[in-house]
């Protein structure tokens, strides 16, 4: 959920994003994750400049699937892009947690591809637990070639691809299945 | 994967603003790549022979003039285009489309337009 105010909002639980005059935090009502909420805090009054509609292009019954891919090593993230692109997909890329949390916050994706390790404060496990209840249709794949499935990984994800990734496109056509745009 | 024709290397800090303007270059029938800093970008030029430099002057580790003369020691044929602002990158992505994008969801003058009255 999203709410435009620093007043934490009364449906907030367990926690929400909350997006105010410069930054995107994550709060919640039982104080919890206050310290959470200051490593959250990022930059977003420069992105503001561009429209949510400039992002989001795609729309209607035969639009693309829109993938927001968050890896912070420029070659894999080019290579995984290039073959989703070819695919037809409309793909945005983030080099960290931090840029993604500020792409969801203005546009609206089917598919969030996420690696675990990326510099900054926050990292790809915290991305998820950060967008799942903003975003809970939102298909999530966790990629990592340092993390098995276990009970560390956040609830809410879809799928866990180890690295290297091998046949991308397949692997996304399984995550949405047959809500396959 | 290929990038030997029409490839512009996009180094932007600001997440938005890369994804709009390389949407929109690929619009227009390039090839872009994306980088988030000057390391990045040399990690592609290393890797890629990329045809045009977009940089942003203001990136996190380097000047966008630094970047480009690295740049150009790499691939001395590159073309560069170093900007100051969002507007600037954009106008810069409007300058390489010279023949607007293959597909039309928007117009330029309707994405600077869009983007000043934002700013205003």
């Amino acid at each position: 959920m999203i709410a435009r105010t620093r007043t934490i909002p009364s449906n907030c639980t367990p926690t929400c994003i909350v997006v105010s005059m410069g930054s995107v935090s994550m709060t919640s009502k039982t104080g919890k994750m206050r310290r959470r909420m200051r490593l959250a805090l990022i930059p977003i009054w420069r992105s503001a400049v561009l429209p949510q509609s400039i992002i989001e292009v795609e729309s209607g019954p035969k639009r693309r699937l829109n993938i927001l891919l968050v890896e912070d090593e420029v070659l894999i993230r080019m290579d995984v892009a290039h073959s989703l692109r070819a695919e037809g997909w409309h793909v945005v890329e983030a080099g960290t947690a931090a840029d993604a949390l500020a792409v969801l916050a203005l546009a609206n994706f089917d598919v969030l591809l996420t690696d675990i390790h990326m510099p900054g404060d926050l990292s790809g496990l915290d991305l998820v637990r950060l967008v799942k209840p903003a975003h809970p249709t939102l298909k999530i794949a966790i990629m990592s070639g340092g993390h098995l499935p276990s009970d560390d990984l956040p609830a809410g994800y879809n799928a866990f691809y180890p690295k290297p990734v091998f046949d991308i496109v397949a692997k996304v056509r399984t995550l949405i299945g047959s809500e396959g745009l | 994967m290929t990038y030997e024709e029409s490839s512009v290397l996009l180094v932007e800090t600001d997440a938005l603003i890369r994804a709009a303007v390389s949407d929109y270059l690929r619009r227009c029938g390039y090839q872009v790549v994306e980088a988030t800093n000057a390391a990045e970008a040399v990690q592609v030029l290393n890797a890629h022979p990329i045809q045009i430099l977009v940089a942003d002057l203001e990136l996190k580790d380097a000047s966008g003039f630094q970047l480009s003369a690295t740049a150009r020691n790499i691939r001395p044929e590159i073309e560069v285009i170093v900007t100051r602002s969002a507007e600037r990158t954009t106008a810069a992505a409007v300058g390489l489309c010279k023949d607007g994008p293959l597909d039309r969801p928007y117009s330029p003058e309707h994405l600077i337009a869009r983007i000043r009255q934002r700013r205003s």
